[in-house]
């Protein structure tokens, strides 16, 4: 019987094969990652939230942002079917950079990283930049934009974030479904251009 | 984005599937699912659909991400992690490892006899290790 089987054609992949596509949520503390994966995700999204105490009051800074009473200790999950045969598998990691020992656990496998900002708070998010970068991960910037938070001028922000040219930089509401999803096509399309650049 | 991986679950075959549901026969056995090492779901047993196992691998990555980073608090840093137990009021989870890169994640209500399951694990551990280094030759047929 073996020999019957070499004369048949190849399996055929079917329609239905999809590309999975890891992808990073990163920012500093309370820059709104966990919201912005549950605003993304079509399944429950995995949260650990565990409500703030005391004792961070010291280190985890809340300045403008009171309404904060819980953070994320591990990490978020979501999942985001993009396109027929695009789907992408968000993880988020947990701002604060005790928990930095997590992060390139969670970094592996990503093909690229969204990095949310905060314009009030840009250079908090150097350290969430250069765990990203020591990874050698593609990403995109995408602003969050805070009720309350300045609005610079795109230039402006990439000079402060020291961004190379190619890097895209956006806009959106974490709680707003469509902006946050136009930065994540932002971050694909990235990702693609990338890998038709380099075979 | 040819990067991207397509995984045993991606064709939608799910094709490790049956072997955690083999393991799932013995008394008391919840759920079983099978993760990569960063946390994206390789096959899930029949009773758990396949949203809350894609919830659960990325959940159980980070379990055994957090258990590693935490190894020096008994004993040598480098000590080799080897399984995760937690207990709840309706039973337990198992986190083992399953091969390179892989963690297998079987759960059981609190009556289940613990040194059956754990041995029965490590079986499942051998079985999937063979089948993931060697996969069966398309149209060469179910396994028997």
């Amino acid at each position: 019987m073996d020999s019957a089987l070499a004369s048949e054609p190849p399996p055929y992949l079917p329609d239905t094969v999809r590309t999975s596509v890891k992808i990073l949520i990163v920012g500093h503390f309370a820059v709104g990652k966990t919201t912005y994966i549950g605003t993304l995700s079509e399944i429950r999204p995995l949260r650990t939230e565990e409500r703030m105490t005391q004792a961070g009051a010291a280190v985890d800074d809340l300045a403008g942002i009171k309404d904060k009473t819980t953070t994320t200790v591990a990490m978020d999950f979501g999942r985001l079917t993009l396109t027929d045969d695009i789907v992408l598998y968000l993880f988020g990691t947990p701002g604060q950079e005790r928990f930095s020992r997590l992060w390139d656990d969670l970094a592996r496998g990503a093909l690229g990283a969204l990095i949310l900002v905060d314009t009030a708070r840009l250079d908090r998010s150097f350290a969430a930049m250069d765990v990203v970068e020591k990874q050698g991960l593609p990403y995109a910037v995408a602003v969050n934009h805070f009720d309350g938070s300045p609005s610079f001028p795109e230039d402006e922000v990439r000079e402060a974030l020291d961004l190379a040219p190619g890097t895209p930089l956006v806009t959106c509401d974490a709680r707003d479904r469509r902006s946050s999803t136009e930065a994540l096509i932002s971050l694909v399309d990235h990702l693609l251009t990338l890998d038709t650049e380099q075979p | 984005m040819t990067k991207g991986r397509k995984s045993a679950m991606d064709d939608g075959t799910n094709r490790l599937g049956w072997m955690l549901d083999d393991a799932l026969r013995m008394p008391e056995t919840r759920y079983a699912i099978l993760l990569s090492a960063d946390g994206l779901l390789m096959a899930h047993s029949e009773r758990i659909g396949r949203d809350d196992a894609e919830r659960q691998a990325a959940g159980m990555s980070g379990l055994q991400s957090l258990a590693r980073a935490t190894a020096e608090f008994c004993g040598d840093p480098g000590t080799t992690w080897r399984q995760t137990v937690n207990e709840f009021d309706d039973g337990y989870v198992f986190l083992v490892a399953a091969g390179p890169g892989a963690y297998l994640a079987v759960s059981a209500t609190q009556h289940v006899d613990m040194e059956a399951v754990s041995f029965r694990l490590q079986e499942l551990v051998q079985r999937l290790g063979k089948e993931m280094t060697s996969p069966p030759r398309p149209g060469a047929g179910s396994p028997a």
